[in-house]
């Protein structure tokens, strides 16, 4: 003979229960959208409630060993299929690891409902293992705070099974309590970190978000050993260091790898091509250095066929960069003054004694005093280097102050150009070094009605407005023509640039043909379809002859779909170069001038100012407004349904328990005389005639059944009989009968106790 | 559960003795059936004795009635040994006491003395005279009545003493129909005299009070007892509460209460419904209306309506 269940069904129950929770979490955490979790919830809710309803029906009945096989195997792969059809229809998916966890809770369930004991003492470790291993894949306090609250209940049941003397209930505390302890304090020094290991020992589908869009964790995450969060299932032979130091690549061998190599010159050796990026006089003379700090480095307008980045095979390990913060997001890096023979050249270094200043904490400031009144709220960025080589500091565009850990004098840092900082005589900022910048977003809208005068396009002036030797008149022209009956200043600009955005199409590929004169014409009057540096090209060349002040400039852009939902970084690739055109705004006394970043390419934009909370709550009740409006018909009708809901919820909740006392009956036929009593409880409250605590039931509803017709009154007091018999008879003489209670429940609505009240 | 002998003849012959009472009549059998005895406190001639008498020849009993008067001695309840000239030895005249029913009238007047005779024999079920111990008979049931209102030249109960009584009853007036029953039965014109029904005999008594020992208790009611009684001690205005004995006492009689309603096992209602008169006799305090108190005490504990365990089985 079995001994007798230790864990009740209940309990039982509620650890699959609590499991499946666990699941559902963790996943829901990692996806972090909106849809996920209502599709984990609403799913793993399904699963939870049509597997248990289903399989108690089933386990009531031995099960073969064949059938017992074949259904724990259906249920197995039941959530894997089901998560196949998810991704063919909703593109959503899950890991390879999460598919293995809730087969894993199905046959839990499964086996809850089984007859054998065996089978059902199954679900403690099975559940148990979902539960751990489930929260390892989730990261963050949240994830701990539902393993602590498991592991206390698991100590709690433990301290309430029955069947043990109290002596050994105080061991079990005795242990028990030290070893939560001990966790919740894991937990908390290791910043919900305690689990993630556990992560590591499970098979999983391995990369990042990046790669496969269904990859999470698992071993050879090259994402997460790159960004060095330290994890096991980081530590795979898929990334070695040589395989990650091989991949290490300048600003130019990025650019060159995903814009293409420029075209190179007839007269150039084929063994000099590796460096044909460079400019025309570079190129011309070999033997000269070739990547010392230069006026005359440049980017080639004429170049051949990028190579999509997309198409490396593990691009976790190559990413540049990684960001956290708002996006969209501009990170300077080079700046391009001149333009002559289609070649951008890089500006001067921009030399200035005071860069930065001390403010505590390693913070420093910029000495630049930004214009003020035309910034929003500060915001703040992480930027990590991965395995981009520069010097220079891939910040956003308007910072106030930046942070490099343990770099706390001010002479470390130095502008490279304007408005791009560099750190001071280091060659290369080391892959994993953590920038840290509070910035502003410009407000444009405030941007325009400030001055911003056109200056005639003479020689001698500051190369930020001069035009090639050999300029196609066609631009001036087209111009002039964009701009007519626009008043000077920034109103231009913004209708140079919005016209720029509709009259050509962003094409990567495209590229001018070798035999046409000057890219810029081919752009901009053939073609009309190019890539991003030739629209922030023909910006800046735009405006200059309108005579506004402009740059190219070259760095990394974040648009936000980037972002890896499990890390939370953006993370960066050589596709994420990108090429805009800043405009220098003009400054009063005592101001500085700033180069305004304007995006000319379709499909990228400027980040907005972060909203203050005034305009946030303005911006809620706006759309609530509209909201309201669009759907007033709608909206009205659910508020008259709810109203009504509201004015019968009595009616519907009595329904409602009335179902569930029938459904009740036939599932678990032991627990309907209780379930009928409180449903009568119920129907007494609702009726505003509840029964007081220290009144028994047989003198609060006697007296109501005294008052009723003789039908009613038999029914009830029958009704009572049964009740006492099933709460107070220990030898259970006379079994429940249904049909007494229905016939009880049937008679004495809410409406008959309210009658029969005194 | 065995066939019990049945009550209903013995309730008849009780509610044709002492009309429109059947609540007094059912507790007075509760006490009967719990082995308790009951005090009566009421007017004089509201048919205490008759209701005695019917008792005693319901089941069959023996009957003894103790007029008390402060002149009475112990030995004219439990008897006495007198010289047998014939025999030259002492024989015992057994007293009034070594009856199965026993109306003692009037017991406040009584002298403690003789009250105290009166209640070992109540609470040992026996007597000793001249230092030889003499059981009563196993079925062994006193009611003893005391008048409210004439208190000169009484000796009231002691606590103690009244802590050997079940239960405190009083039977209040009849109603105006009822009495007018009792006038015309009087006078020959209504219904003719008790016709001789079938009466319970002692076996049956002693069966039924067996029965009402083996009424079962779960333990949530078990516990509702308790804290009702632990309410009564640690009430304000209750000086002294109920003790264990007192606790017991109240099980016993809703155990008979469950048993005359028809039922083997005790319900909330079987300990509320026998509550006052079993307080009644026993708290002491500062309260004004004993029926106010216990009202109060049924609102401080909630009714249990958790089945106790196994009560409604598991899967």
């Amino acid at each position: 003979m079995d001994s007798p269940p230790r864990f009740s069904a209940p309990e039982r129950l509620l650890f699959g229960l609590m499991a499946a929770a666990a699941l559902q979490l963790s996943h829901a955490w990692c996806e972090a959208s909106a849809l996920t979790w209502g599709h984990g919830l609403a799913g793993g809710a399904l699963w939870c409630s049509v597997g248990w309803l289903l399989l108690r029906r089933l386990g009531r009945r031995t099960l073969s060993l064949t059938a017992l096989t074949s259904t724990g195997l259906v249920l197995f792969f039941a959530h894997t299929l089901f998560d196949l059809a998810l991704r063919r229809v909703w593109g959503l998916g899950s890991g390879a690891e999460y598919l293995l966890l809730a087969g894993l809770v199905n046959v839990g369930f499964f086996f809850l409902g089984q007859d054998e004991p065996r089978l059902r003492r199954l679900t403690l470790p099975l559940s148990l293992a979902v539960a751990v291993f489930g929260l390892s894949l989730s990261q963050g306090w949240l994830g701990s705070a539902y393993a602590a609250l498991y592991l206390g209940l698991v100590v709690l049941v433990l301290l309430r099974l029955s069947g043990i003397t109290e002596g050994e209930r105080l061991s079990r505390l005795a242990v028990g309590a030290p070893v939560m302890l001990v966790f919740l304090l894991g937990c908390w020094l290791t910043g919900g970190q305690t689990l993630t290991p556990l992560g590591g020992h499970l098979h999983g589908s391995g990369g990042g978000a990046e790669s496969d869009p269904f990859g999470r964790g698992g071993v050879g995450n090259g994402d997460g050993e790159v960004a060095a969060t330290q994890k096991t299932e980081d530590i795979g032979f898929a990334n070695t260091d040589v395989t990650v130091e091989s991949d290490k690549r300048t600003l130019y061998d990025a650019v060159n790898e995903f814009y293409g190599e420029p075209e190179p010159p007839k007269k150039l050796a084929p063994k000099h091509r590796k460096a044909t990026f460079l400019a025309k006089e570079i190129l011309e003379k070999p033997k000269g250095p070739l990547v010392a700090p230069s006026a005359t480095k440049g980017f080639s307008t004429r170049r051949a066929q990028g190579k999509p980045a997309a198409q490396t095979k593990n691009q976790a390990a190559q990413a540049l960069l990684y960001v956290t913060g708002r996006a969209p997001l501009h990170l300077r890096l080079t700046a391009y003054e001149r333009y002559t023979d289609h070649v951008w050249h890089e500006g001067k270094t921009y030399l200035e004694k005071e860069v930065v200043q001390p403010v505590g904490g390693d913070w420093m400031s910029l000495a630049t005093d930004l214009v003020p009144g035309i910034f929003g709220a500060q915001e703040y960025h992480e930027v990590k280097l991965g395995t981009l080589v520069t010097d220079r500091l891939p910040i956003p565009p308007y910072p106030r102050q930046v942070r490099i850990d343990r770099l706390s004098q001010p002479d470390f840092y130095q502008w490279a150009q304007r408005g791009i900082l560099r750190l001071n005589d280091i060659p290369q900022i080391p892959p994993g070094v953590k920038i840290e910048v509070r910035s502003q977003a410009l407000d444009y809208t405030r941007l325009r009605v400030r001055q911003l005068q056109a200056q005639p396009p003479l020689p001698g002036k500051s190369t930020y407005y001069q035009l090639p030797d050999r300029l196609d008149p066609r631009i001036a022209a087209l111009a002039r023509q964009w701009v007519e009956g626009i008043p000077e200043g920034w109103p231009q600009v913004e209708a140079v640039i919005a016209h720029l955005r509709r009259h050509a199409l962003h094409d990567p590929q495209a590229r001018p043909p070798a035999q046409s004169a000057e890219p810029l014409s081919w752009f901009l009057f053939e073609s009309r379809r190019g890539p991003d540096y030739l629209f922030s090209g023909a910006a800046a060349i735009l405006l200059r002859t309108l005579g506004y002040p402009t740059r190219v400039v070259t760095g990394l852009y974040v648009s936000g779909k980037q972002r890896d939902p499990r890390s939370g970084h953006h993370v960066l690739f050589s596709k994420d170069l990108h090429f805009w055109v800043e405009v220098e705004s003009e400054a009063k006394p005592n101001e500085e001038r700033i180069w305004v970043v304007l995006e000319p390419t379709p499909g990228y934009t400027t980040a907005s100012p972060l909203p203050t909370l005034a305009d946030q709550l303005r911006f809620a009740l706006e759309g609530a407004r509209l909201t309201l409006k669009r759907h007033a018909l709608v909206l009205g009708a659910l508020v008259g349904l709810l109203g009504l809901a509201w004015w019968g919820r009595r009616g519907l909740g009595d329904s409602l328990w009335t179902f569930y006392w029938h459904a009740l009956v036939r599932l678990a036929p032991h627990r309907a005389v209780l379930a009928a009593l409180h449903l009568l409880e119920r129907r007494a409250r609702w009726a505003g005639v509840p029964r007081p605590a220290g009144t028994s039931l047989r003198r609060h509803y006697g007296a109501h059944a005294a008052r009723a017709q003789p039908e009613a009154q038999a029914t009830l007091l029958a009704f009572l009989q049964q009740v006492e018999h099933a709460l107070y008879d220990t030898s259970r003489s006379i079994p429940s009968s249904p049909h007494v209670l229905a016939r009880a429940l049937h008679d004495w609505t809410r409406r008959r106790l309210k009658e029969t009240a005194s | 559960m065995t066939e019990l002998p049945p009550l209903d003849h013995l309730r008849h012959l009780l509610q044709s003795a002492l009309r429109g009472k059947p609540a007094v009549i059912e507790k007075v059998l509760a006490c009967l059936l719990a082995q308790g005895h009951v005090l009566l406190e009421d007017m004089p001639g509201l048919g205490k004795t008759t209701l005695a008498k019917a008792l005693a020849r319901g089941v069959s009993a023996h009957f003894s009635r103790i007029q008390c008067t402060p002149d009475l001695l112990p030995g004219d309840i439990t008897g006495f040994s007198v010289f047998n000239a014939q025999t030259r030895a002492f024989e015992f005249q057994a007293g009034p006491v070594f009856s199965e029913i026993l109306l003692v009238d009037e017991i406040n007047r009584a002298t403690p003395r003789t009250q105290s005779a009166l209640l070992e024999a109540m609470a040992e079920g026996q007597v000793t005279v001249d230092s030889v111990r003499r059981d009563l008979p196993d079925v062994f049931f006193v009611i003893a009545t005391q008048n409210p209102v004439e208190h000169h030249g009484t000796y009231p109960l002691p606590e103690a003493q009244l802590d050997r009584f079940a239960m405190k009853l009083s039977i209040g007036y009849p109603d105006r129909q009822e009495e007018l029953t009792m006038l015309q039965q009087a006078v020959g014109l209504g219904e003719g005299r008790e016709s001789a029904l079938q009466t319970l005999t002692l076996e049956d008594l002693r069966a039924l009070q067996k029965a009402t020992r083996a009424v079962s208790l779960s333990a949530p009611v078990q516990e509702y007892l308790l804290d009702l009684a632990r309410a009564t001690r640690e009430h304000p205005q209750v000086q002294l509460g109920v003790s264990p004995r007192g606790v017991l006492t109240w099980q016993r009689v809703a155990q008979a209460h469950a048993l005359l309603k028809g039922r083997h096992f005790v319900i909330p209602d079987d300990i509320q419904e026998i509550a006052l008169p079993v307080l009644d006799v026993r708290l002491a305090g500062e309260f004004s209306h004993i029926e106010t108190l216990v009202e109060e005490l049924f609102t401080r504990v909630p009714v249990p309506l958790t089945p106790a365990p196994g009560a409604l089985g598991r899967r």
